[in-house]
């Protein structure tokens, strides 16, 4: 974490002369600094931070949401159930890397199965789906961000039209999508496959469209992403663009070399809470699909859907809390990282 | 030595050279607004989808033809020359022919089944029954009195014609049962299916025949290379029969044609009563209400507390503060699934379940998404304002509220947006706070009654679902004037 | 990380029950002597939430109110969607309903710890329940090893809905009207004759399009792998319990193999069911699949009266139908698949004298009919049947009650959502692997089943 910044440096140190505490000015700061976190450190106390210790709890336990009474500490057995790298086939002969990413994974699952035969499978779904919509989301919410903030006519009522799809309710959102990916006569095929001539496929059923499917989808829900990224364009300064214009610097290197700056701080929070969001998404899959499988394969079979069944359609929340805590963990290295990297691309007008 | 030519006072080229940059401008915005109606063609789609679906009837949904636009099949009256036929099940008590006996059956439960028994006779306090299935075995004498059985009921299906009867004071469309001697008829009321039939001293013939009337759908047909508007009145598997409406009494029209296959004729039908209808449905004002309060109380809550927090973390060099504010963060990396039960708890211990406590108050303690958005922001924001502040011996609320806020004005709005969006829209929380049929819930609960078990209401939960998102629209709409007003102020402050 | 456990985990566990025990509880407060009981039955694990459902309850639960200090009873009620998720929260969260219900057998099994047996206060008073009185058939459903969780409060027989005027249409002659004079074989060529495209080419027909479907011979909808292939007789509905109590999974019968080759092919060679895309299409925005007009023969239960009624009342549906015999299966038997709905009370709950007053009342021959007559139940009370015959017959004169009856003689036993040990995993996957087999065109059925049934075996075996 780089991100942190210096205070005004205009204090006077004042020599501690006394023994004990002096409200030196930098003491004071500090003083003032914690004072402003107090609304979150007691809300972190009395909401928060119970709740996650025990589900860290129940991590370690095979508490049963059917039978609460039988309980017990059974230390780290959910975490050894997710990583218990069993070999159960041992044909490395048969092993070919060269064909890839999935069949690593297939390979993986087959090899090393774990206890738990789909977590595997899980991972792969959530990582592809992760590089995939990820960066599509946030590039066409950049798109539109740039496209809504020039001087169009009615460009109020264009913004208004792309947030829409964001503020549909989730329970007709998911009719809806459902409709339009239908295969037979879902509009997606009807009114833009079709007559472009590229038959009607069944978005739903098979297997290798299940993530493309969830993409589009996704790409209707961008107008919060596309909001932040607005706002931030706002925060660059009109007189900088002026600058660059005089100096008769083309759109492309504007943007890549005032806005992209300027904005950076927003795109840092779109990434991280993306990111966030992108490890922990399943609602949309469930509502699909609420066993994760497109076709005969779970194609749609998303970590925290994975998660989720386990919990409230198995019962089993103790190793439910288990598969939340790895992910936990993992989301909150990658998004440490993302920070560390951030100093060298971020840019605070406010930083030094 | 070209530019040096432009840059002479040539007229004639800065002029040409002027009105290709005006044409660019023009074509360029041209383009630009091509796409953007492009994409907003695709990003209205949804909203298209749900206003059309929400004008339509169930019958108008479920036709596999259906227009987008909400229409109907044109429909012909056509009264035919049949006659109208009324099908129904005719339950009387049932009676058992005993040794050339009449006797009443009656139901007798024992042990989990019915028994249909004839009774019989009253002997010593004991009533004794026949067996109607099997009339043949020995009495059976049960400590039953017979008063307190039902009797049993045989289910007869019958179909009879419809005729209107005019006699003394019985009048109204009966169905003919029989035809007695002497010119009486037995005749059944359709309205009282189970009243046994009643005899007139009249003929049939006295009476006259009810026609079947129907409303049959006009197709467009094809009938010797012309195209005419037919009314469809049977179906065939090859070929149907048509009714011309300009010449109704002409024998049917026998036509080669698929049904299935034939346009109908479409008249624009749309019900807008869809909308009030779905607003009964799921007391729409009760929960408008609800939600409205709760967006804005917490949205409030949200935008204070995390204003505070944001300025805590960005304009003071504490300890610890990327660590706290990774943990911080990481509130919201947990899957929230595995924390709901423990959360559950507390807010139960607090006596807030079914109270909108758990939706509003936490928000006032700030949460991690707030932060993080304004933290940037106010990153974002030269230190030299509020050092020149400080000089002026403000404190670090005085600075907060003259400096920061003001600057950060965009920004606010923003986190106010959003949470007022997310809190409209919210359909976890209130459903595990709230409880789910309840009227005391907000309208992104109440929404899911439309889907059913074993129903759906399509046209009214689409209905439902766009007056639930007008309110959202509007505050996006007018809130974007202020949001989209952050590069003047920071401008003018600097 | 061992470290931490020991040592730092039990601390925080401390400070985090700290926490929480510093609350205020409102369950802490002293319950005075006169305070009545309140008896929260939750509605929304089976039907029971409509809206127009809610009010005839509420009206139930206002007369008993009326007539007692003591006990009072309110019902809550849940969107189906959601209700298991808010249940299971509530129960683990320490808010206990003391009633659940309607719930069907497959909610009993599934969360079958969760009830409370009460099997002794059957025996203490059978007397008043008059257990002669509920049919024979539906008391076993609710029978877990050797406790008893519920009172049956009524069933679902199960038979043909047939579309007469798809028929007359398609000049196809109906089904036969006894059960036993016809079979799965003739069902397919009668449906396969009604089975139309959007051009209106009869299926067998030169230029039948079966990727344009618009009339499927049969649909039998809201179902589920074990309702599906039950109609096939197969032995033990899958699930053999042995006497020593191990129990085998046996999805690898001959019954399931012909079941499940009769839907697979019926599907993608012969055209006449939908699959699952197709299933979609059918069911947009309609009250229920079978009044879309795109069916022409579909299996469901008594609860379809309902929804078809409405739409016959807001003149969405005007086609001639009734109901038809389940078709003999291929092994000579005949099974009409039956569910049942009842209300159970909770284990946690802690005042079970009063939950039972309040179930006994439930189950009471008024409420059990004024419930069904709700719901869309057949009363398990014989001593009401006859009120509920004349309240359909009102809405359907027409209506063949000899089949609807006939359903009940051929009833499944051991019901097809009867017990499996570890219930949710195994039903999860049976569901999978139905899905393929409507969905997936290349399925090898009998590999599929077979690789189906080891699963379940693990399943079960996990469960000891």
């Amino acid at each position: 974490m780089a991100t942190v910044h210096s205070a005004p440096t205009t204090q006077v140190q004042t020599p501690a002369v006394e023994k004990g505490f002096k409200l030196t000015p930098r003491r004071a700061q500090i003083l003032w600094g914690y004072f402003f976190l107090i609304p979150w450190i007691i809300g972190f106390f009395l909401f928060l931070l119970g709740p996650m210790i025990a589900s860290l709890y129940l991590s370690m336990t095979d508490y049963n949401i059917q039978r609460p009474g039988e309980t017990h500490f059974i230390d780290t057995d959910n975490y050894e159930k997710i990583f218990s790298l069993q070999v159960i086939r041992s044909d490395e002969d048969e092993v070919d890397f060269k064909s890839g990413y999935t069949e690593a994974f297939r390979i993986a699952s087959l090899h090393f199965g774990s206890r738990d035969h789909e977590v595997w499978k899980a991972i792969q779904v959530t990582l592809t789906f992760a590089v995939i919509s990820l960066p599509v989301n946030l590039g066409l919410a950049l798109f539109f961000a740039l496209l809504t903030n020039t001087k169009v006519p009615g460009v109020r009522l264009f913004r208004t039209i792309y947030y829409l799809p964001s503020v549909i309710p989730a329970v007709v959102s998911a009719t809806v999508f459902q409709q339009f990916l239908r295969g037979q006569d879902g509009w997606l095929n009807l009114y833009l496959l079709s007559p472009l001539g590229l038959g009607k496929p069944e978005w739903l059923q098979e297997p290798s469209l299940a993530v493309p499917a969830l993409t589009i989808i996704g790409t209707w829900g961008i107008g919060t992403t596309m909001l932040m990224f607005l706002a931030g364009l706002q925060n660059v300064p009109t007189e900088l663009y002026e600058a660059s214009q005089v100096d008769g610097a083309n759109y492309w290197s504007r943007f890549r070399n005032v806005t992209l700056p300027m904005i950076s701080p927003v795109i840092l929070y779109n990434l991280v809470i993306g990111l966030i969001g992108t490890f922990q998404y399943f609602v949309v899959a469930y509502i699909l699909t609420p066993r994760g499988a497109g076709g005969n394969e779970l194609s749609m079979y998303f970590y925290n859907l994975h998660l989720y069944r386990e919990a409230y359609v198995f019962f089993d929340m103790g190793y439910a809390s288990a598969l939340a805590w790895i992910l936990f963990i993992v989301v909150l290295i990658v998004t440490i990282l993302v920070f560390r990297s951030s100093s060298r691309w971020v840019f605070y007008a406010g930083g030094k | 030595m070209e530019r040096i030519r432009g840059f002479i006072s040539n007229d004639n080229i800065n002029q040409r050279n002027y009105m290709k940059r005006e044409v660019y401008k023009v074509i360029g915005a041209g383009t630009l607004l091509m796409i953007m109606i492009g994409i907003a063609s695709v990003y209205l789609s949804p909203l298209v989808y749900m206003g059309s679906t929400a004008l339509k009837t169930e019958g108008q949904l479920s036709d596999p033809d259906d227009p987008i636009i909400p229409m109907t099949p044109q429909t012909y009256h056509y009264v035919s020359p049949d006659v109208e036929t009324f099908r129904y099940t005719y339950r009387h008590p049932q009676v058992l022919d005993y040794q050339g006996q009449q006797l009443m059956v009656y139901e007798v439960i024992q042990q989990g089944k019915i028994y249909k028994y004839a009774f019989l006779e009253t002997r010593d306090n004991v009533s004794v029954f026949i067996d109607s299935e099997n009339p043949e075995a020995t009495p059976i004498e049960l400590g039953i009195a017979v008063e307190d059985l039902k009797p049993a009921l045989v289910n007869e299906r019958l179909e009879v014609n419809l005729y209107n009867v005019a006699y003394e004071d019985v009048q109204g469309q009966f169905g003919l049962v029989e035809e007695l001697e002497g010119n009486r008829t037995l005749w059944m009321n359709p309205e009282e299916i189970s009243e046994p039939p009643f005899e007139l001293p009249i003929a049939v013939s006295d009476t006259e025949l009810v026609r079947n009337e129907q409303d049959l759908i006009l197709y467009k047909v094809a009938v010797d290379g012309e195209t005419r508007e037919l009314a469809l009145l049977e179906t065939g598997r090859r070929g149907a029969r048509f009714i011309d409406p300009n010449n109704p009494d002409a024998e049917p029209l026998e036509l080669d044609v698929r049904v299935r296959g034939l346009d109908k004729v479409w008249e624009l039908d749309p019900h807008p009563e869809n909308f009030t209808d779905a607003m009964d449905a799921i007391d729409y004002f009760k929960l408008f209400g609800n939600t409205l309060f709760i967006a804005l109380v917490s949205g409030l809550g949200a935008m204070i507390s995390a204003t505070l927090v944001a300025y805590g973390f960005t304009r003071f060099n504490i300890p610890y503060a990327n660590i706290l504010f990774i943990i911080l963060l990481s509130t919201i990396v947990l899957p929230p699934q595995v924390t709901q039960i423990p959360t559950y708890i507390v807010y139960n211990k607090l006596g807030w379940i079914g109270t909108f406590f758990p939706l509003i108050v936490p928000h006032f303690f700030s949460n991690a998404y707030n932060v993080f958005l304004l933290r940037q922001y106010m990153m974002g924001i030269p230190l030299d304002m509020d050092e020149a502040a400080r000089v002026d011996g403000a404190n670090p609320f005085q600075i907060l509220w003259y400096v920061i806020v003001p600057a950060a004005r965009p920004a606010l709005v923003a986190v106010y947006l959003f949470h007022f969006l997310f809190s409209w829209n919210d359909f976890q929380q209130p459903l595990i706070y709230l409880g789910g049929g309840s009227e005391n819930s907000v309208l992104a609960v109440g929404l899911a009654n439309f889907t059913r078990i074993y129903s759906s209401q399509q046209n009214l939960m689409m209905a439902a679902g766009i007056l639930t998102m007008l309110v959202p629209l509007a505050v996006f709409f007018f809130a974007q004037r202020i949001f989209m007003q952050g590069v003047v102020i920071t401008g003018v402050e600097k | 990380m061992s470290k931490f456990l020991k040592r730092g985990l039990p601390v925080l566990v401390i400070v985090a029950l700290l926490v929480v025990a510093l609350l205020p509880s409102n369950d802490a407060k002293p319950a005075k002597a006169q305070d009545p009981v309140t008896i929260r039955i939750f509605v929304g694990v089976g039907t029971g939430y409509l809206p127009e459902q809610q009010a005839a309850q509420v009206a139930l639960a206002d007369e008993w109110n009326a007539a007692h200090e003591d006990i009072k009873v309110e019902f809550e009620f849940h969107d189906n969607e959601t209700a298991r998720d808010e249940l299971l929260t509530q129960v683990s969260g320490g808010d206990v309903p003391a009633i659940v219900g309607p719930a069907g057998v497959r909610t009993v099994f599934e969360v079958s710890d969760l009830w409370a047996d009460i099997t002794s206060y059957i025996e203490r008073d059978g007397d008043q329940l008059n257990l002669d009185d509920f049919d024979a058939s539906s008391f076993g459903l609710y029978q877990l090893g050797e406790r008893q969780v519920a009172i049956p409060l009524g069933v679902y027989p199960s038979f043909i809905y047939v579309n007469e005027t798809l028929f007359a249409d398609a000049e196809v002659e109906l089904p036969a009207t006894e059960y036993g004079a016809w079979t799965y074989e003739d069902l397919k060529a009668t449906a396969i004759a009604v089975t139309q495209d959007a051009n209106g080419v009869y299926n067998g027909e030169e230029g039948f399009d079966p990727a344009a479907v618009e009339v499927y011979g049969y649909f039998p909808f809201w179902t589920n792998f074990r309702a599906s292939t039950i109609g096939f007789s197969p032995d033990d509905a899958g699930v053999l319990i042995g006497e020593d109590g191990t129990v085998t999974a046996t999805f690898n019968q001959d019954a399931f193999r012909e079941a499940v080759k009769f839907f697979h092919d019926g599907i993608f060679v012969d055209n006449f069911i939908p699959n699952l895309d197709a299933e979609g299409a059918i069911g947009e925005g309609v009250t229920n699949p079978f009044t879309s007009n795109r069916i022409a023969m579909g299996r469901s239960h008594t609860w379809l009266f309902g929804g078809i009624k409405s739409a016959m009342d807001d003149g969405n549906f005007t086609a001639d139908w009734n109901v038809y015999p389940v078709p003999v299966a291929p092994n000579g038997k005949t099974t009409a698949a039956i569910h049942a709905d009842t209300f159970a009370i909770m284990d946690g709950f802690e005042n079970k004298d009063a939950a039972w007053e309040v179930l006994k009342w439930l189950t009471a021959p008024d409420q059990a009919l004024a419930l069904c007559q709700v719901y869309g139940c057949m009363p398990a009370r014989l001593s009401v049947r006859s009120e509920w015959e004349s309240f359909w017959l009102e809405a359907f004169p027409f209506l063949n009650l000899d089949v609807v009856y006939g359903a009940v003689e051929y009833l499944d036993a051991p019901n097809h959502e009867g017990y499996m040990p570890n219930y949710a995993r195994a039903w999860d996957a049976l569901e999978t692997f139905w899905a393929s087999v409507r969905s997936d065109a290349a399925l090898d059925v009998d590999a599929g089943l077979d690789a189906l049934n080891a699963e379940v075996q693990g399943i079960f075996d996990e469960a000891e």
